[in-house]
């Protein structure tokens, strides 16, 4: 390679290129373009079809993650499929850009191809970034026909033919490359290498003939392939292209996550969850069509692990394909296109949410299929009716309890609320919930933790029996009339008792008080008790003497973590004292959901494989921990549920609250 | 031609109420007010869910919710109208005062202003008496057949086909209506939730109100319909109910253990 | 005269002794005599003896009552109660007098008292206890017209003591109904059946400590005529099947006897159970939660207890 870089480097463009086949590929591409906004205005028309929704809030926040995205962040969260995809990603902006490159020198008549620019960018950097392409492409192909993992669809004839066009594409790109240095003697042919490779291999092939026919119909042969792919964009899996990086930017950006959008029963007609398209938001209709089917979502479902009927990738195809077949009269979604088998099984733990490269949010659809189901079809498992019958009647789930709310309390000196002359003094109104209220086992964490605030002195007091169940497992259920009565009645309580600072011990709770009731006019200061204890232990008000250094492993709640991203507070409490902490493979963003949410703590789901709970207790057990914490009530009878499956006399798993170790470490 | 059934329900105090916490006002013999929620009672529930699946299932056309009670007891025929029920009628009374017959006299007066009925269905039992007795005594006032502890119903031709609890067995019958059955508790008369649009609705439907007057029921005459004198009601004191049967020989402890179950019988062995 | 009415019963049995003996005391505080009226099967042999524990009177009425539901045995009482002026029938408290005591009061022109523990005589007429809102009271009731048809819980009033007298035995034959219910037949339980119709549960928790403990579950279930239920904790534990479960994500049950072998009690087994009549519980530790709803109890380890349990039932007459 010469040392100097001449201004006068450059190539002919289109070479032995003729005005017809120009002419031919301006057409083309004129009618590759009208056929590609068909293609988008048949998209947009679904997508009109659905509800407003608000995206043009938080655009900085949006954008930062819009932006993080194209950067192949998210796509990164697993390595080889983001080393393929980045790979081809950047190689096709490369290789796009130098297609533009040239139609600014030809159609534009702008002569920018020269030089410096020339050699460095459009012939070293083009070359390499097109074998980089065939690299990914390469690892595609692998990884989807040899590897074949689950997740992703085998049978899509669509899939080969789209990676096969890429790869002609590229290759019939290099081949033209090494005709052209070949047949034209290239000075600067090694600026290019795989086009200097190829044109060594031209040379072999074709010898001294006239590679110039050859050229042209080669040239033809790439220009329309490129052209087609161009025009199908919009009826295949490459219009992620556009709807990825837009969906990012229409999902939701960061707590509040999960909220569901609260019903307006006195609309006329009233609109009761999902069961057409028009029911949707043009958002939700939109990331129908953002799906890549990476299937990541189904990869780590908790449900589809078990061996239920619900995969969330297969929710989220099944309706985009039959919202494209069917448009407006698509249907019926709940229960129709979508089994309820699937829709119940699902414990909205936002795994899939979380594990989704273009953020789809899964969930909320979910719930709003089951919402239809709920309130429209009345068709829900048994164990559902009785949850909601008991709400009704009693306002709390727990049917059979033949207790009190506050029979828990006899005997223990906790200040009530009514009796307290000054809220304003009070730190935090302890709200309990109803499983400390119900359950033995939780009352347990509501005694320890009512320790630890008076060993601390902090000035609390509880609600005892003005609190009504936080109505969460009325709405994750569909539920949302039964919902709708509960939240008003207690945002009506808490605020006449002039409530601000709420503490509770349940991520149900806490998701409900600190974002759902916003919607109803509540608008609370709430702290999780792992937020408040590792506070407490760090401003020095708690004296601990930490026991015998046990190996324990935490269990992430997923409406502490997923939902609320609060996944150190209970760490730094465990640190405070001085076990051996470990991590599961699956913690923090990626825990593995113990099986209660979404209403199944209080039924179950019909045979599967093993189930949910032994599960992440196996993946507890597996890490040679003998305790695994966790800081939710309902995780806490999941787990030890699951732990009676997998634990043996030799290896014992026991389940713990948080704040229980910590009561039982405080120096009076 | 439409057949019609008639659906008897009464609202009690919540039967899940916490042992603790129940009382019983000694002037009143009654709990007094605001213990516990007032739930439609759990057999008068089973009826409902009956009533409506013999609806679904084409048995019947038409079904009527009739309650006999005071005026917050209103809220049991909201719940029966928003499943479905066509119809709903409240008859007027301080229910709580009205022994079995009484409130059967009112019922009968009720049922005979009404479209007549082919069925009608009724708790085996209220909960809150616990006495058993009104789908009875409506049925022998009407002159009508009555079978107890029903669960499930299917129609043959003009008869009724029922299958029913009876001592030790499950007894089918054929029934020629119009008749009364009385409703027990089984897993498939599980009480629906109803539809939010018909929960909605059932807040706006009228119901039949009438008072015993408007049926032709005077208070004496009403008064006269007394059959049982409440003379006093009492919590008894709460000892905890558990016998323990101690025994160093684990035979001797057994043995004790299923004597006392045939004394008490609820084990029948053969003797 | 007071009738105290048995049925299907080839002799007195101890559940008719018990009516015979609440009829005969509430003779003697009334002045009244005891007729014993035998319907069913073979009732002659249990209207011969009756004589020899109180009764004055004994009639067996004969013929299928049971073919036309309760309407044949309802006729045939109502005439007898009106042929020996009857002023209190008593009957045991049952599925088959749920419906037969409030039609035959009825029919007589008097009163119905159901589920009575207790009757007194005040001013010279019975005065009953029965249990309200559910067994969490007790209520004092009185007939405002006689005959009274009572029904008498089980278990709770004294056999008639054998007295050596003897009684007068009459035959009579029951009406056939007008047909309007008909009998088509009858079928008790198979054992194992669903949970839900169990008059007998025989359920393992924790303290079971493995399959084979179930499998013992099983041949006790059978004795006993009853199913096997299992506590969440055995589930989990692999020793039973998930439909075995009993409780706030299992079944809801309501035997006659639910037996919670070494089941701990929590309010998330309890909620299952509401409906049991009687608790029999069995475990080692004596502060469980099961205690405080059982009505027997015993401290010991549950798989000792099964076994003397079946041995006994399989070695009794």
């Amino acid at each position: 390679m010469g040392t100097v870089i001449a201004a006068t480097a450059t190539r002919q463009v289109h070479w032995e290129v003729t005005g017809a086949m120009v002419a031919v590929m301006y057409a083309s591409l004129g009618v590759a373009l009208l056929v590609f906004a068909y293609g988008v205005w048949r998209r947009l028309r679904i997508w009109r079809l659905g509800r407003r929704a608000v995206v043009w809030d938080q655009l900085g926040a949006r954008s930062r993650r819009m932006l993080a995205a194209i950067a192949q962040a998210t796509v990164f969260r697993k390595f080889v499929p983001g080393v393929m995809h980045a790979l081809v990603f950047f190689g096709w902006c490369v290789l796009f850009a130098a297609t533009c490159v040239v139609f600014v020198q030809y159609g534009l008549g702008i002569d920018v191809m020269q030089g410096g620019f020339y050699l460095y960018f459009q012939s070293l950097t083009v070359d390499l970034f097109g074998l980089l392409l065939l690299v990914g492409l390469a690892i595609a192909l692998y990884r989807r026909y040899v590897v074949r993992p689950q997740q992703l669809e085998h049978r899509e004839p669509a899939d080969a033919l789209l990676l096969a066009s890429l790869f002609l594409i590229v290759l019939t790109g290099f081949g033209l490359e090494g005709m052209r240095i070949q047949a034209t003697g290239d000075p600067w042919a090694n600026w290019s290498p795989v086009g200097a490779l190829a044109s060594l291999g031209v040379g072999r092939i074709a010898g001294d003939a006239s590679l110039v026919d050859a050229y042209q119909s080669l040239w033809l042969a790439h220009m329309l392939l490129w052209h087609i792919l161009l025009a199908t964009i919009a009826f295949t899996k490459f219009f992620h292209i556009f709807t990825s990086p837009l969906n990012v930017f229409c999902s939701t950006p960061g707590p509040p996550l999960g909220v569901v959008a609260p019903t307006d029963f006195e609309a006329e007609p009233v609109r009761l969850g999902i069961n057409a398209p028009a029911d949707m938001t043009w958002t939700q209709l939109f990331m129908l069509d953002a799906c890549t089917e990476c299937g990541r979502c189904e990869a780590v479902c908790p449900a589809f692990a078990a061996g239920q009927p619900l995969s969330p990738k297969r929710v989220i195809l099944d309706l985009r394909d039959a919202v494209r077949e069917a448009g407006r009269d698509a249907g019926p979604l709940a229960g129709g296109v979508v089994k309820p088998e699937a829709l119940w099984a699902c414990t909205t733990c936002r795994a899939c949410e979380e594990a989704c490269p273009v953020a789809i949010e899964h969930v909320p659809l979910i719930v709003g299929l089951r919402q239809n189901l709920a309130m429209e079809q009345v068709s829900m498992p048994a164990g559902v009716v009785e949850a909601v019958t008991s709400l009704e009647a009693r306002e709390h789930p727990f049917r059979g309890a033949a207790s009190g709310r506050t029979d828990w309390l006899e005997g223990l000196v906790v200040p009530q609320l009514d009796s307290i002359e000054n809220a304003g003094d009070l730190e935090v109104v302890y709200w309990i919930g109803c499983a400390a209220a119900f359950d033995e086992r939780a009352q347990q964490i509501a005694r320890a933790l009512v320790r630890v605030l008076q060993h601390a002195g902090v000035r609390f007091a509880v609600l005892a029996s003005q609190e009504r169940c936080n109505g969460d497992v009325a709405r994750r259920t569909g539920n949302e009339f039964h919902y709708d009565m509960l939240a008003r009645a207690n945002v009506e309580t808490l605020n006449g008792a002039g409530v601000t600072r709420i503490l509770t011990h349940c991520p149900h709770c806490l998701q409900q008080l600190r974002h759902e009731y916003r919607a109803f006019g509540g608008r609370y200061e709430v702290v999780h008790h792992t937020e408040l204890v590792a506070a407490l232990i760090e401003e020095g008000r708690v004296r601990l003497a930490p026991g015998a250094r046990e190996r324990i492993t935490f269990h992430d709640p997923c409406y502490l973590g997923r939902y609320n991203r609060e996944f150190d507070a209970p760490r730094r409490v465990l640190d405070a004292l001085q076990v051996e902490r470990v991590e599961m493979a699956r913690s923090r963003s990626e825990s593995f959901c113990c099986g209660a949410g979404g209403g199944h703590a209080f039924f179950d789901d019909a045979d599967g494989g093993e189930k949910i709970n032994a599960i992440r207790a196996r993946e507890a057990a597996a890490t040679g921990a003998t305790t695994v914490v966790t800081g939710c009530p309902f995780c806490l009878t999941m787990l030890a549920s699951g732990a009676r499956t997998v634990a043996t006399a030799e290896r014992p798993l026991q389940t713990r609250d948080v704040v229980e170790l910590v009561a039982e470490a405080l120096v009076e | 031609m439409s057949v019609h059934a008639v659906v008897l329900l009464k609202e009690i105090l919540d039967w899940e109420l916490p042992p603790s916490r129940f009382r019983i006002d000694p002037e009143t013999k009654r709990p007094p007010d605001g213990l516990g929620p007032m739930l439609l009672g759990p057999f008068e529930q089973n009826a409902l869910e009956l009533a409506l699946r013999l609806k679904d299932a084409g048995v019947v056309d038409r079904v009527t919710a009739l309650l006999a009670g005071p005026a917050d007891s209103v809220d049991a025929l909201r719940k029966a109208l928003s499943v479905r029920c066509d119809e709903a009628v409240h008859v007027a009374v301080d229910a709580g005062g009205l022994d079995p017959s009484q409130t059967a006299e009112l019922l009968v007066a009720a049922l005979r202003r009404l479209e007549p009925a082919e069925l009608v269905l009724a708790g085996r039992q209220a909960g809150d008496w616990d006495h058993g007795q009104v789908g009875y005594l409506v049925a022998e006032r009407l002159g009508w057949p009555a079978v107890g502890l029903v669960w499930r119903v299917e129609r043959d031709d003009g008869r009724l086909l029922v299958w029913r609890s009876g001592v030790g067995a499950v007894e089918q019958l054929a029934v020629r209506p119009p008749a009364v059955f009385t409703v027990t508790s089984h897993p498939s008369l599980q009480l629906r939730l109803g539809s939010v649009i018909d929960r909605m609705a059932a807040n706006k439907k009228p119901i039949t109100r009438w008072t015993p007057e408007e049926l032709g029921l005077s208070p004496e005459q009403l008064a006269g319909a007394r059959r049982l004198e409440l003379a006093s009601v009492w919590v008894p004191a709460v000892e905890s109910r558990c016998e323990l049967i101690e025994g160093e020989d684990p035979a001797e402890v057994a043995a004790a253990v299923l004597g006392r179950l045939e004394e008490l019988k609820l084990l029948t062995r053969p003797t | 005269m007071i009738v105290a009415v048995t049925w299907d019963e080839p002799r007195l049995g101890p559940a008719s002794r018990e009516v015979l003996g609440a009829a005969v005391r509430l003779g003697a505080a009334l002045g009244e005599e005891v007729a014993l009226a035998s319907l069913g099967a073979d009732g002659s042999g249990a209207a011969e003896e009756a004589g020899g524990y109180g009764a004055a009177q004994a009639f067996v009425v004969e013929g299928d009552h049971a073919a036309s539901g309760s309407e044949g045995a309802i006729a045939a009482l109502a005439e007898l109660a009106r042929d020996v002026a009857a002023r209190v029938v008593l009957l045991p408290a049952d599925d088959r007098s749920a419906e037969l005591a409030p039609r035959l009061a009825e029919r007589l022109g008097g009163s119905a008292v159901t589920h009575a523990v207790a009757v007194d005589v005040s001013d010279g007429r019975p005065v009953w206890t029965r249990p309200v809102y559910g067994g969490k009271a007790l209520a004092s009731v009185a007939a405002a017209s006689e005959p009274v048809v009572a029904t008498l819980r089980r278990g709770v009033f004294e056999a008639a003591q054998a007295t050596g007298g003897t009684a007068a035995v009459s035959t009579r034959t029951a009406q056939n109904g007008d047909g309007a219910v008909e009998l088509l037949g009858s079928e008790a339980p198979a054992a194992g059946a669903s949970l839900e119709d169990a008059s007998v549960i025989v359920a393992g928790g924790n303290g079971i400590g493995g399959s084979d403990g179930f499998t013992a579950l099983e041949e006790l279930a059978g004795l006993l005529g009853g199913a096997v239920g299992a506590s969440l904790a055995a589930v989990d534990a692999g020793w039973a099947a998930p439909d075995r479960q009993v409780g706030l994500t299992g079944k809801t049950v309501s035997p006659d006897v639910y037996f919670a072998l070494g089941i701990s009690g929590a309010s998330q087994h309890l909620a299952g159970i509401g409906g049991a009549k009687a608790v029999v519980a069995v475990n080692t530790d004596p502060d469980a939660p099961i205690f405080s709803i059982a009505r027997i109890g015993v401290v010991m380890d549950c798989r000792t207890f099964v076994a003397s349990l079946i041995d006994r039932l399989q070695s009794a007459p």
